[in-house]
């Protein structure tokens, strides 16, 4: 049976990463080679394993158990959830890993990236497939640890570098929240064993459970930047593109919303609620911001985060399967854009949209490719993105009409900043740089069809029976949202038109100035370019409060005791007659320190013990 | 005796410790001689030569040897001054201790002669 | 009796001898002479332990003062673990430093001294131990004849003067409340009850022990010192010597004042929140590996205290003892591992900034991949010790409920700040620095650092075996 080899699935990269660490350097391609190799034996044996789950359903395995404690059995859970998203890792991994064949060739680095990436798929997959919650946070925080490792690859960018720490640092308030929904499940439940929380679920207190889902819910905030903690992802952009389209936009930020997919019967309908609104804000605030951006990357991530808060939408509104098929579509048509953006940027040498213009002509499959992902994501029929948006539209519609104006007005805002990128790029007058571009390699434009096909095709799985198939991953599964209504498909359809049309009115045949519109609303476009003002929050939270109250303890420790001696100890550099005074003065203040903290402790011991 | 009356003597020593210099001080600051001071009066008295540096000037370091093995063989005498009175009533297995004891600082002082611990001012030379 | 101290009558054997040596042969041969007595004598007494601790059997070697029993192997094998360690580390280090011989002289010292206080159940033998393996320490941190090793030197002994004096101070009012200075005894006369003098007693003896365990506020001195000491020393200082204060602490407060445990425990919990939080932000901010190393050791020590004051819970006991039991343990290697690769890397580079150690992961291979195992474990990620243990002590904490679980959860946000800059010091070392030249690795250094890195990795893989032998250690402890 091949389910049962299924937890050899990661093992493939996890050897792949260890090989090129230690002989990659010998290697043609820095290991590259053998990165692909790897990855694509992987693939081929979850396509084996999801083809097992289609025909016979979920496979568990026991595992093996961890110093003696049930709590660290870890062994493998293949239900339809984890199918759909070991599909998504291990076929869009593969093909980006093939890309980078090309796009990272020449890169002083190279070796250090493909074992990176090699290990980061690893831990992506053991995060897919893993039965125990410790298991999944292993592997969460490897794959965090590698998506901090390659957004600073370029280290010596200051820019990369601080970007990286920003995206550490961030997702780490996320992981906190986990850890802690974690306790609060091992408290309640005793296990961690998935199948076994599961089971118990249903007999947990309502108050315990929205707890514990809420805290694991923020786990999932930060990983899937959403609201308010999704500043880091556009940051995170300053890694190779590569690895945006890899992590930033196909699998890791998906982790957050598989988490919530995966620990679903924990939700009750309160913590669902504010799933729901985080999701629908973040969605809202990243689309608006997308349509001002004129960094290429930055607007693709910031359409990521958007769509990422439409899963969690969904998910949020009951629309369990729509989530999830969204999830599916989004990974092709995003994972396809960063591509094609990648090649551009290749070929132009800049991340700035106004320095590129009517590429279209040096770059036809590149902009096919382009104009493929953003049909899909525009949501205009048929491709992908229009059936999976459906299906949350009318999901979101049986649930609360505030919350379907909100998406309604996302899904305008989608189209309009999609197509805003495509028209200004790929078409009107050359640029200066477009002269220049030229088609990408072989090995970068086969990934591109290959995940063109996928964003075209990859919708009509609905008509298949996938809905069906994914609530199949769920005991209780939530009624499966009717599917969309006529009028809500409409109003999608005409929506996504209209959000077409006024980008091309804008910047295709350019009726409506750009510029105008900006200067009406110049407090909106201000704020949007700011980025509501967040991220300063952010920082200024970060070096305030938390950078000054550690060098302020330093202060403590350091400037009022050490700062006499290595102050004035460099002015006297090697007298030692001075040094003896100073050190003696010195110690003594170690010593009023010492006696400080026996009075702090006899001042407690005096409260709790009653009278020293 | 019941422990408030053991800390009772030692208060009673505080106390003592105390108003001892506190009282001295003070009789004294009555018997004292009219202040006519002067900048002769303000120096260090050292053997009636003139100070010629500050006092805090690093000593030879034999000093110190000197005081470590002086040190060592005081002790040596605390110890050994009791186990004579009454070696007779401890018997043989305390005797063998004092010499297991005699032959560490033994090896002590061999260690300090070899090293030239006993050698006065051997550098100078 | 004298079979079960053979151990310690190996190391005082070969102390005394080797004070003997120095004075009959030439430096530098003696010295490597010294090194390998040393080195000989260590291993020989860490196979005579391992061997006793296969019997398993509790022996009261002289009523009331000396017990040899399952937790004092435990620390036994610990110290002498480590010393084989930093003597074998030692024999490159002494040779380029040009130290003599007199440096494994106090090495078998502080070794001998901390394996009597093992085994103490008396306070006044126990506070001789102490005080024997400390002084020795002394003149170890000042061994670098400059001005840091001076500085380290001074530092070192006047706060360990003073804190002497504390710990002698609550010594003698716990005597002047039992009239005994039998742990036993003290236990029989203090009951439950919980005077005023006795809280004194506590305080002062946390206080005096604080500072060899540098818990904030009495760590100020261990930078200082880490830095200025030779790193060998620095490893065996916090790796070992500290590891014996907590040893005197769990064995007085959990022999001697059992009925006073609401008190202490709530102290602990008090200095365990100041250690690691202090500790961790402290280490964020470090230029300089010793320093940060240092902070990350108060970090640490911090983690022990928890599990300490979890002693308190209604809880089991030994597993809240067991984990800080293996977290002193594996913070030993790991600990002294990191410091021992510091000293390696000083073969091939001047400086002990972090930055002076970017490319050193193609400089000295060997070397960079052993701290990098041993930082992560200090990190506390999975299937490294550090993750175990720690784990250990979250789970106590957390299965003892209450207030508890704040602490837990304050020492997962600390392990989480702290990845930080351990990551920090991997990442300089593969990932910056532009050409550098194949340095050759010290051989013995680098024997010492795969030994301690297969142990570190070991325990993080395979933890069953180190847990059981950590919980019936602990467990020992509570049986009267």
């Amino acid at each position: 049976m091949v389910a049962e080899y299924s937890w050899l699935i990661p093992v493939f990269p996890l050897a792949s990463f260890v090989l090129i660490l230690l002989f990659g350097g010998r290697l043609r391609e820095g290991g590259g080679h053998l990165a692909v190799a790897a990855v694509g034996a992987s693939m081929l044996l979850s396509l084996a394993v999801i083809s097992h789950v289609v025909r016979f359903g979920s496979y568990e395995s026991r595992g093996i158990s961890w110093f003696g404690s049930e709590a660290f059995r870890f062994g493998v859970l293949v239900d339809p959830l984890s199918a759909v998203m070991l599909f998504v890792v291990s076929f869009v991994g593969f093909l980006i890993v093939v890309y980078s064949l090309g796009y990272m060739h020449g890169d002083p680095g190279v070796q250090r990236y493909y074992a990176e990436i090699s290990l980061f798929i690893a831990s992506m997959l053991s995060l897919v497939i893993a039965n125990n919650l410790v298991f999944m946070f292993i592997s969460w925080e490897l794959v965090g640890l590698c998506s901090y490792l390659l957004i600073g690859y370029w280290y010596r960018k200051p820019s990369a570098a601080s970007a990286a720490k920003k995206a550490f640092l961030v997702t780490r308030v996320g992981d906190i929240l986990f850890l802690a929904g974690i306790l609060v499940v091992y408290r309640e439940f005793g296990t961690l064993n998935l199948s076994e929380v599961f089971e118990l679920a249903p007999g947990v207190a309502t108050a315990t459970l929205t707890l514990a889902s809420l805290l694991l819910f923020g786990g999932a905030v930060g990983k899937s930047a959403q609201f308010p903690l999704h500043v880091w992802l556009p940051d995170a952009m300053e890694g190779p593109t590569t690895v945006s389209a890899l992590i930033h936009a196909a699998t890791m930020v998906k982790a957050g919303v598989y988490l919530v997919a995966r620990m679903y019967p924990l939700f009750t309908p309160e913590s669902l609620h504010v799933v729901a609104w985080i999701g629908g804000i973040t969605a809202f605030i990243a689309a608006s911001m997308a349509v001002v951006m004129t960094d290429l990357k930055r607007v693709i991530a910031y359409s990521t985060v958007s769509h990422l808060g439409f899963m969690t939408l969904a998910l949020g509104v009951g629309g369990y399967a729509a989530g999830i098929f969204h999830l599916l579509n989004h990974s092709f048509f995003k994972a396809l854009l960063f591509l094609s953006a990648g090649a551009v940027l290749h070929a132009v040498h800049s991340q700035d949209i106004r320095d590129m213009s009517g590429l279209w002509r040096r770059m036809p499959v590149t902009g096919t490719a382009f104009f493929i992902g953003a049909w899909s994501l525009s949501g205009l029929p048929p491709w992908s993105g229009f059936w999976s948006k459906d299906e949350i539209m009318a999901a979101v519609h049986s649930y609360s009409t505030p919350l379907f104006w909100l998406t309604a007005v996302t899904a305008l805002l989608s189209a309009v900043y999609i197509w805003r990128l495509f028209f200004i790029v790929f078409t009107g007058r050359e640029s200066e740089q477009a002269k220049h571009a030229h088609e990408a390699p072989l090995v970068m434009r086969i990934p591109l069809i290959i995940l063109s096909l996928g964003a075209l095709f990859s919708g009509f799985v609905v008509f298949a029976g996938f809905g069906e198939f994914v609530q199949g991953a769920l005991e209780h599964a939530p009624e499966a949202a009717e599917h969309a209504s006529g009028s809500v498909m409409l109003l999608s359809i005409l929506l996504a038109a209209t959000g077409t049309g006024l980008a091309a009115l804008t910047y295709y045949r350019p009726v409506i100035s750009a510029a105008r519109v900006r200067r009406a609303l110049a407090p909106v476009h201000t704020l949007l370019v700011n980025r509501y003002y967040l991220d300063h929050l952010y920082y200024f939270f970060a070096t305030r409060v938390v950078a000054d109250s550690a060098r302020a303890l330093r202060g403590v420790d350091e400037f009022i005791v050490d700062g006499t001696v290595n102050g004035t100890g460099r002015a006297a550099v090697c007298s030692g007659r001075k040094l003896r005074l100073l050190q003696s003065g010195v110690v003594q203040d170690y010593a009023s320190w010492v006696l400080a903290g026996a009075f702090l402790l006899l001042v407690i011991a005096g409260l709790i013990g009653g009278g020293v | 005796m019941s422990v408030s009356e053991a800390y009772l003597t030692v208060g009673i020593f505080v106390l003592v410790g105390v108003l001892f210099p506190a009282v001295t001080i003070f009789v004294a600051s009555l018997l004292r001689r009219p202040a006519k001071p002067e900048p002769g009066k303000y120096l260090t008295y050292e053997c009636s030569v003139l100070p010629f540096t500050d006092a805090r000037i690093q000593h030879n370091v034999e000093y110190y040897m000197y005081a470590l093995l002086f040190v060592l063989f005081d002790v040596e005498t605390v110890f050994l001054y009791p186990w004579a009175m009454t070696y007779r009533s401890f018997g043989i297995l305390a005797t063998a201790e004092v010499i297991v004891f005699i032959g560490i600082l033994a090896l002590g002082l061999v260690y300090a002669w070899k090293k030239g611990a006993l050698e006065w001012m051997k550098g100078w030379r | 009796m004298l079979a079960e101290l053979l151990p310690e009558i190996l190391l005082i054997g070969a102390a005394l001898l080797l004070v003997l040596l120095q004075g009959f042969c030439g430096r530098d041969a003696c010295a490597k002479l010294s090194g390998y007595i040393s080195l000989a004598a260590c291993g020989g007494a860490l196979l005579l332990v391992s061997l006793h601790s296969g019997a398993g059997v509790e022996r009261v070697l002289i009523p009331e003062i000396i017990k040899l029993d399952a937790f004092s192997l435990f620390f036994k094998l610990l110290f002498l673990t480590l010393s084989f360690l930093v003597i074998l580390g030692s024999l490159d280090a002494v040779k380029r430093y040009r130290m003599g011989g007199e440096y494994y002289t106090m090495l078998l010292f502080t070794t001998f001294g901390m394996l009597i206080a093992s085994m103490a159940v008396d306070l006044a033998v126990l506070y001789i131990a102490v005080e024997l393996a400390t002084i020795s320490t002394f003149a170890l941190a000042a061994f670098r004849k400059d001005r840091q090793g001076a500085e380290a030197g001074v530092k070192y002994f006047v706060i360990g003067a003073l804190s002497s004096a504390l710990v002698l101070f609550g010594i003698s009012l716990l005597y002047g409340i039992a009239g005994s200075t039998s742990l036993t005894a003290i236990a029989e006369a203090l009951g439950s009850s919980s005077g005023p003098v006795a809280s004194l007693a506590v305080v002062f003896l946390i206080a005096g022990f604080g500072y060899k365990i540098a818990a904030v506020p009495f760590h100020m001195w261990a930078p200082d010192t880490y830095q200025g000491a030779p790193s060998t020393v620095t490893a065996f200082l916090a790796g070992a010597t500290k590891k014996m204060a907590f040893l005197a602490l769990m064995r007085i407060f959990i022999v001697a004042l059992p009925g006073l445990v609401e008190s202490w425990a709530m102290l602990f919990a008090v200095l365990a929140v100041l250690t690691m939080t202090v500790g961790n932000l402290v280490a964020l901010v470090q230029s300089n590996i010793k320093r940060m190393l240092a902070y990350s050791s108060v970090a640490q020590a911090g983690y022990v205290l928890v599990a300490f004051a979890v002693l308190s819970s209604k809880a089991d006991l030994t597993l809240a003892a067991g984990a800080a039991l293996l977290h002193m343990f594996v913070h030993a290697i790991m600990k002294g591992g990191a410091f021992l690769a510091v000293a390696a890397a000083g073969s091939a580079i001047a400086g002990r900034d972090i930055s002076d150690f970017a490319g050193l992961g193609r400089r000295m291979p060997v070397t960079a991949f052993t701290l990098s195992i041993f930082l992560l474990s200090l990190a506390g990620i999975p299937f490294f010790a550090g993750f175990v243990s720690k784990f250990l002590i979250l789970m106590a904490s957390v299965s003892a409920g209450g207030a508890y679980i704040a602490l837990g959860v304050l020492l997962v946000i600390n392990s989480v700040i702290s990845l930080y800059y351990y990551a920090k010091v991997i990442r300089v070392m593969y990932f910056e620095g532009g050409e550098v030249h194949r340095a050759e690795e010290p051989v013995m250094l680098v024997a010492a650092l795969v030994v301690s890195a297969i142990i570190v990795l070991y325990v993080g893989i395979f933890p069953e075996s180190a847990i059981q032998l950590a919980k019936s250690s602990a467990a020992s402890l509570f049986t009267p």
